[in-house]
């Protein structure tokens, strides 16, 4: 409820601002729905708004995969941690920009290059988390785990899974955001549709109102994966924490 | 029968030092037999523990646990999973116990009515108890106890003590309990080993005869007496 409150915020905000503005630079908020609506009856809005949450899942998918597996790897080995922190240190400040443009060039300019490079710039972030989640854990239930004779399956399940949980739905939860990001920035680059594409197209013809129509709705789609997904599995892996008044 | 035979346990810290923390400690406690290692704080008593739980290989000796049952510890804190209540707390470290074998263990420590409850929402001693129930639940042929009644107040530690020592008649399985407390010792033991301060030597074995509920106070004040004897010969040497 309060969540919806301050989004409701947000619009008036938008549109105080809009009654100010020139309509060129800040169009109102009906101006863009019109605009939506336009593009959505043309069925141009779902085939883009489709390309890029394609693009946006695979990316995610991939990302949080391989980053959590090495992060857990990184967490547990000190030998294997030693040797590739200098890698996740590249990784983590090569700028996103530079490892799409290398993709692109190297690869081709195709979907592998496109995802690939999303993903790239999202592992390192899922790796640091996790690795922090391996090293925070409890060692006194590891212990407890190996003197009962835990089978692995019943300690991953049981004893490490949910320990890392926490870190998964932090990662994921900042991997949505950055993820979708930088698959703008790539499909403007190198791509024939999708949001980042289409926003190219509104930012050649300086058209505001274009942009903001196709942005919106995915961002929206955003916030909608975040509190019908990131959110309940929160609650869900949470759902044992004694409640705080 | 259970068979300690160490000889030595050492290891390195994080400078790069070489720390003695067990000096030569020989016993053996025979099946169903409840011994206590009784000694200072810090003297290596809970190092002792996880090389009879076999939790650390590094060590100098042999140990060899009786037959070829489980083992089951019961550290110092509970080590309950805390996203797990009660019940699969114990069900996920004892598979195979029954309905009627858990209900009955829960109805024996007065947890019937925390089943469905979460570690966070019990105090120390009903953890405590949950701890010792899924330690039964397995059951071990040797009973690993570390101060099971340490931060107890001494209501709860006196009731705790009680209900252990019932379960312990009721179905012997050898048991090593570790505490500071010589009354605790006293009253649970079979057979107490009198340890030094660190790095822990076994100073002295002695032996309580059974049944001590009926024991005068004179003799556990005997008892008592041997053991500081003992911890003092110990400490300056026959």
């Amino acid at each position: 409820m309060l969540r919806l409150v301050s989004l409701l915020m947000v619009l008036l905000l938008w549109q105080a601002g809009a009654v100010f503005a020139d309509p060129h630079h800040l169009p109102s908020p009906l101006l863009v729905i019109l605009a939506m609506r336009h593009e959505a009856a043309s069925g141009q809005l779902f085939l883009h708004l489709g390309a890029t949450l394609l693009r946006v899942v695979a990316a995610f998918v991939l990302a949080m995969c391989i980053g959590s597996a090495i992060g857990i790897v990184m967490g547990q080995n000190r030998l294997i941690n030693r040797l590739a922190d200098p890698w996740l240190i590249l990784l983590l400040n090569l700028p996103a920009l530079v490892i799409i443009v290398l993709a692109y060039i190297w690869i081709g300019l195709n979907e592998t290059a496109a995802i690939g490079a999303v993903a790239l710039n999202k592992i390192p972030n899922a790796i640091v988390t996790l690795r922090e989640g391996m090293r925070a854990r409890d060692a006194g239930l590891d212990e407890m785990a190996q003197a009962y004779r835990f089978s692995r399956m019943t300690w991953l399940r049981h004893v490490l899974l949910p320990q890392l949980a926490p870190y998964f739905a932090a990662s994921a939860r900042s991997g949505l955001s950055l993820v979708w990001k930088i698959v703008l920035v790539v499909e403007m680059l190198g791509r024939s549709n999708g949001i980042g594409f289409q926003i190219n197209m509104a930012f050649q013809l300086f058209d505001v109102t274009l942009l903001l129509a196709y942005a919106l709705p995915f961002v929206l789609i955003m916030l909608l994966m975040e509190t019908v997904v990131v959110q309940p599995f929160e609650a869900y892996a949470s759902r044992w924490r004694p409640r705080h008044a | 029968m259970l068979e300690v035979r160490i000889t030595g346990k050492t290891y390195v810290s994080g400078a790069g030092q070489r720390h003695h923390a067990l000096g030569a400690v020989q016993f053996t406690l025979a099946r169903g037999h409840v011994g206590a290692l009784v000694g200072p704080s810090g003297c290596g008593k809970t190092t002792l523990l996880r090389l009879i739980a076999g939790l650390d290989p590094a060590f100098e000796g042999e140990i060899r646990p009786p037959a070829s049952g489980p083992l089951a510890l019961v550290f110092q804190e509970p080590r309950l999973l805390p996203w797990r209540n009660v019940e699969e707390n114990i069900r996920i470290a004892a598979p195979d116990i029954t309905e009627a074998e858990l209900a009955a263990l829960l109805e024996a420590l007065s947890l019937s009515a925390h089943r469905r409850h979460f570690p966070g929402e019990l105090s120390l001693g009903l953890a405590r108890r949950v701890a010792l129930v899924r330690a039964l639940a397995l059951h071990p042929e040797l009973l690993l106890l570390d101060e099971p009644f340490a931060s107890l107040d001494k209501a709860m530690a006196d009731r705790l003590l009680a209900e252990i020592s019932m379960l312990v008649e009721a179905r012997p399985v050898t048991t090593v309990l570790v505490t500071h407390d010589l009354e605790t010792a006293i009253r649970l033991a079979d057979r107490i080993f009198v340890l030094s301060p660190r790095p822990a030597t076994l100073l002295a074995t002695i032996d309580i005869a059974a049944p001590r509920q009926r024991m005068s106070l004179d003799a556990l004040e005997r008892i008592r007496g041997q053991i500081i004897e003992a911890q003092h010969l110990g400490a300056t040497g026959p």
